[in-house]
């Protein structure tokens, strides 16, 4: 493989993870109140990309088929693991409380007392918008007055890092407040 | 085949050594020490590919080859670091899910959804956080941004600017 055609090889995640980028922020000005129907068109957008520029560079060389499978397999993973990264970036902005508390700081003159936040952010309020965000998802239905589970995929994700928590952290239940950013 | 082999198991040695050593002492700083461990991982595992019997497995590896293998590792690192937020601790909204789930045929209210959550101290706990951190200090009742909480201020703003939004949360 030339040094040019493996550069190529190795930058096609990077190729795919920018256009994922551009499809969504272009889908953003679209989409609307719908944000994660742009997320994941612009990740499935950048797959392609990244698949297609991969296959391209790797097949204009005479290559194994199990070194072409390897490389291209590897690029995917590689784009997969960009592209989960970026994802979470955009949910932050989406669904973070403390990143909207942080901008409403910013907003403030940079300044804030405890007081004006516990006024800005009414726990109710909080709450209300959790709930109503799980219910347009889909993840949580209400009948008569009390909620029910909804679609599976978020609560399956959710057991799967139950348990990861406790194979790595060897226990089940939430530990003591963390520098997790939500 | 060879270098995604070799990707692959350089990404799952340092995993194995975050395990072992999580086994043994649990870091008051998670994810610096996450960070640490896996991208210390890298060098010294290609390191070890240069010599001994790993050579004559992987050798010859070309310049595109290390970049690819390093792109890799870099890319899943932080794709682990940001999963593993969700590891240490539940978000309020999986919580909610799970709680639901937990409840069955039997559902749950809307005042049994709010009291879990208000249990969860949802603004202290992110004060705090943002204090450990050092995003905000605190000084005469008062909370102020630092550098770092300004630069953190400015990227997800421009970023809400672009995606043509105002904060969630």
């Amino acid at each position: 493989m030339t040094m040019d055609n493996g550069v190529v090889v190795v930058l096609a995640p990077v190729a795919g993870q920018v256009v994922n980028c551009l499809t969504h922020l272009t889908l953003c000005q679209i989409a609307g109140r719908r944000p994660y129907v742009a997320i994941f068109a612009g990740f499935f957008v950048g797959l392609l990309v990244t698949a297609a520029v991969s296959a391209a560079a790797v097949l204009e060389r005479d290559v194994r088929m199990a070194d072409m499978v390897g490389r291209c397999g590897l690029n995917l993973l590689t784009y997969g693991a960009l592209g989960w990264g970026y994802f979470h970036f955009v949910n932050l902005n989406i669904a973070s409380l403390r990143i909207r508390m942080l901008l409403e700081i910013g907003d403030s003159g940079g300044a804030t007392n405890e007081d004006e936040l516990r006024a800005r952010y009414n726990v109710n309020e909080m709450i209300a918008l959790r709930i109503e965000r799980l219910l347009d998802g889909g993840h949580l239905v209400e009948r008569n007055a009390r909620f029910y589970s909804g679609r599976r995929e978020f609560l399956l994700i959710g057991r799967v890092f139950e348990a990861l928590r406790r194979f790595i952290l060897g226990r089940p239940t939430q530990p003591p407040p963390s520098s997790n950013v939500d | 085949m060879r270098v995604a082999a070799l990707a692959m198991g350089l990404f799952c040695a340092a995993f194995v050594v975050h395990w072992l050593l999580w086994r043994v002492y649990l870091p008051r700083r998670q994810t610096a020490a996450l960070l640490a461990i896996f991208f210390a991982c890298l060098p010294i595992g290609l390191a070890a590919t240069a010599v001994g019997p790993l050579a004559r497995l992987v050798s010859p590896l070309g310049g595109c080859d290390l970049l690819q293998v390093g792109l890799f590792h870099v890319a899943m690192t932080l794709a682990y670091v940001v999963a593993y937020s969700a590891i240490e601790e539940r978000s309020p909204s999986m919580t909610l899910l799970l709680y639901v789930a937990d409840a069955t045929e039997r559902g749950r209210t809307r005042d049994e959804l709010c009291d879990l959550l208000r249990s969860m101290e949802p603004i202290e706990r992110r004060l705090n956080a943002m204090l450990r951190d050092k995003m905000i200090v605190e000084a005469d009742g008062q909370y102020r941004l630092t550098a770092k909480g300004r630069a953190w201020c400015a990227v997800f703003g421009f970023n809400l600017r672009l995606l043509n939004r105002r904060a969630g949360g």
